[in-house]
């Protein structure tokens, strides 16, 4: 009797050859993007033929220079006496789900509610140790919504865990051909994570579920600045996979004040902050200079560390060291395009220690680990690499994760030979929180904390609706509607929007204030701080449009409550010109480029439903163009 | 001097000839894990493409090919039912669609994830460790999603 499973094969096959495979596109490595227009390149029936006989038998032939699937490294001992007196001691890494290991113990899955049957990825360590971040993506029929969530579980020195907090990712996307995970890092404060998205930076409250998106970004790295609630951001990723990442000049965006700038004239691919908050190390991308350089919090004073780290082709960058005095980075070695050696570099005098790939006893002999990432433990004594495993002469071993002392770095521990593949091209930022610290720990300095004159109370307070909030003097009156010198969340951002408004605007020495009118309410307005070029991504605002209007009207449907978002679109920015407001939902990828200027900045303080319906009350005034 | 790439890939050291060979493969893979033709196409290109400029920086050419069809191919599911909310509209792609019938239209109604471990196990003949690390997951993973995915056909065809 015929099986089901023979019967999936004969039907499965029958299926594939009476498919007509199309000619391949000339194998052109200049082309990027091979295309989808068959045109030119398409080849002859004959060559068809020949490619589907060619297929046929590589078909047959399937796996033969594939690796045998990799058995774990089972001759790895946990080694009990690394110490760890900073760390929980625990780290997080993907096989499936997300699991956690420490030395001297077995690896074990952390497991919430869902786990079974979504997409996990990405651990990242809260700054404080207790809790762990990861991406998921849940769902898997083709009906039912595959949506993104960011999942946080508290984690206790044990290991046990308590209820997850879920916050859901509406509309996350990434570029085409990436990691679709959503992978999230954390803020020095241990509130606010960003990620990476479709061309724009995802910036997430975790207390309330807020959240704040960044148009027209496709980053490379995400680095926060330790002790303040800046987030560096830096390299152009390509519009997929495919696309070089190039360099970017270095945008800082501040969580409490919404301000976005340019940090000096550095242009980066990849960054690592001091462990103070007080210097940027930064290279450039893949067709960019590999050479080292510092540069001080405020853009000044850049210099070079050293000329020339050569070339990685897995890595995150430089990871500076939690204890200020080294950065380590990655990069080829031993005559493999896949194997990589760790340099550590004195930040004091630029002196280079290299670190050979680690090596430890295998079924077989001498196993050799080449990293895909390196990071550091957090109390510095210790490097972390994602790593894959080989012998000579035989094919890549596991993927595992292995513990490398700085300055012994013989004494390499393997914590675990069985990690899933590494999507090394993706969330190169996440890594470094692989590691999670003690709580309290403050051996090395105290945790990173925010400047509390930094942020506005109404983003602190965790029982502030995402929706509600009003500036602090407005918080401290009960006040729910705005007034005159309230400073305008800037949420969401707006494509196209129906609605102009006229306001008087000025500008004195870089700032530009002006008024308009919502609901009766005269609010201010301020910006500051131009941005040049087409590099501008303003985070919301005021529009001040030296045009006859928007580019575009569309029909859109504004609902009463919903965010808005306010663009500064024409530096210099004029006086008596009109305001538009954007709604936040439209602004997806190409449209969200047709906005570019360069007064990039306003001082908003939080979400707030205008008055419990902006867009009523603004038909009500009569100053209002709304055409 | 053979680079420890070449070594490994046996098959093909030159991405020209990895190419030629394994298009009709990757092709009908991707055709069937997304009951797309022109979708299975378009994500062949684009996987080829992305090795084409990545190619010496791939060690295991056969188990990149593989997981990279596979992930394009879940995205490529995912932004469709995107562009379908987005939208408010599903647009029947009649003439693309794999002309499936019978069993094979069975599979093609399957979760993304169970198909592709149908797919990968009875077409593609991959092991359950191979299929594993194409999907990013445990392999007692996969044999839950294949379990499921026989229970369902098993119901389908009245067995």
């Amino acid at each position: 009797m015929t099986t089901l499973e023979d019967q999936l094969r004969t039907a499965l096959r029958s299926q594939a050859h009476a498919l007509r495979v199309p000619d391949r596109p000339a194998p052109d490595r200049d082309i990027v993007t091979l295309g989808r227009d068959p045109g030119p390149r398409w080849l002859t029936a004959a060559a068809c033929f020949a490619l589907i006989v060619a297929g046929v038998v590589a078909l047959g032939l399937r796996g033969a220079g594939d690796p045998e699937p990799a058995p774990p490294v089972a001759s790895v001992v946990p080694d009990p006496t690394v110490p760890a007196p900073l760390m929980n001691g625990w780290v997080g890494f993907v096989y499936g789900d997300i699991n956690l290991v420490r030395s001297g113990e077995e690896a074990r899955r952390l497991e919430v509610a869902g786990s079974d049957t979504a997409d996990e990825a990405c651990p990242a360590w809260s700054p404080d140790g207790t809790r762990m971040l990861f991406g998921r993506l849940t769902g898997s029929s083709d009906i039912a919504s595959n949506d993104a969530e960011l999942v946080i579980v508290p984690v206790g020195a044990d290991g046990a865990i308590g209820a997850p907090t879920v916050i859901t990712l509406d509309g996350f996307d990434v570029l085409d051909g990436f990691d679709p995970h959503p992978c999230g890092i954390w803020a020095p404060d241990g509130r606010w994570v960003a990620l990476g998205g479709t061309g724009d930076v995802w910036m997430v409250d975790t207390q309330t579920g807020a959240i704040r998106r960044l148009p027209d970004l496709r980053p490379s790295d995400l680095e926060w600045r330790p002790g303040t609630d800046q987030l560096a951001i830096a390299g152009d990723m390509g519009t997929n996979r495919a696309a070089p990442t190039l360099s970017t000049p270095v945008t800082v965006y501040s969580v409490s004040t919404g301000e976005l700038h340019q940090l000096g004239s550095v242009e980066a691919a990849q960054l690592t902050w001091s462990p103070d908050g007080s210097t940027l190390a930064y290279q450039g991308g893949e067709d960019d200079a590999s050479d080292l350089r510092l540069v001080d919090a405020d853009g000044a004073n850049e210099r070079l560390l050293i000329a020339g780290t050569g070339r990685a082709n897995h890595g995150i960058g430089p990871v500076w060291s939690p204890t200020g005095d080294r950065i380590a980075y990655q990069r080829l070695c031993c005559q493999g395009a896949e194997t990589h050696e760790v340099v550590l570099v004195s930040v004091a005098d630029g002196t280079q220690t290299v670190i050979e790939p680690p090596q430890t006893d295998g079924p077989n002999g001498p196993v050799r680990w080449y990293p895909y990432s390196v990071t550091w433990s957090p109390d510095g004594t210790t490097l972390l690499y994602t790593a894959w495993s080989k012998a000579p002469g035989e094919p890549g071993l596991a993927n595992g994760v292995i513990a490398v002392p700085a300055d012994t770095p013989t004494d390499v521990v393997v914590l675990t030979g069985a990690i899933g593949p590494v999507d090394y091209y993706s969330h190169r930022w996440v890594p470094i929180q692989m590691w999670g610290r003690q709580p309290g720990a403050d051996t090395v300095g105290p945790l990173p904390t925010v400047d509390p004159s930094l942020i506005d109370p109404s983003l602190i307070d965790p029982t502030t609706s995402a929706s509600s909030t009003t500036t602090s003097e407005a918080a401290e009156n009960g006040q729910t509607t705005l007034a005159k010198g309230d400073d305008v969340y800037i949420y969401g951002f707006g494509g196209l929007s129906g609605r102009t408004l006229d306001i008087d605007a000025q500008e004195q020495d870089g700032v530009v204030t002006g008024e308009f009118r919502v609901g009766g309410v005269v609010v201010a307005i301020q910006c500051a701080a131009a941005r040049s070029g087409n590099q501008d991504h303003t985070l919301g605002g005021v529009v001040i449009d030296n045009t006859d209007g928007p580019a575009r009207l569309d029909d859109v449907n504004v609902e009463v409550g919903d965010p808005l978002a306010l663009i500064i679109r024409e530096d210099p920015t004029p006086v008596g010109q009109r305001v538009t407001l954007y709604h936040p939902s439209l602004w997806y990828g190409e449209q969200a480029s047709e906005h570019t200027g360069s007064c990039n900045e306003l001082v908003d303080s939080a979400p707030r439903n205008l008055d419990g319906g902006f867009f009523d009350n603004v038909r009500s005034e009569d100053n209002i163009n709304t055409d | 001097m053979i680079s420890e790439r070449q070594a490994e890939v046996g098959v093909s050291t030159r991405f020209d000839d990895f190419y030629a060979e394994r298009w009709p493969h990757a092709y009908r893979l991707a055709a069937l894990m997304t009951h797309d033709s022109e979708a299975g196409a378009d994500i062949a290109q684009d996987v080829f493409a992305n090795m084409s400029r990545r190619w010496t920086t791939i060690e295991r050419p056969d188990a990149y090919l593989q997981r990279a069809l596979t992930n394009a191919s879940s995205n490529w599911q995912r932004n469709r039912r995107t562009a379908a909310r987005k939208l408010h509209l599903l647009v029947v792609r009649g003439d693309d669609e794999v002309p499936f019938d019978g069993l094979a239209d069975a599979v093609a109604r399957l979760p993304f994830r169970q198909r592709a471990v149908v797919v990968l196990r009875y077409y593609a003949d991959m092991s359950e460790a191979e299929i594993a690390r194409a999907l990013d997951c445990r392999p007692g993973t996969v044999k839950s999603l294949g379990s499921r995915a026989l229970a369902a056909l098993s119901k389908e065809v009245g067995q």
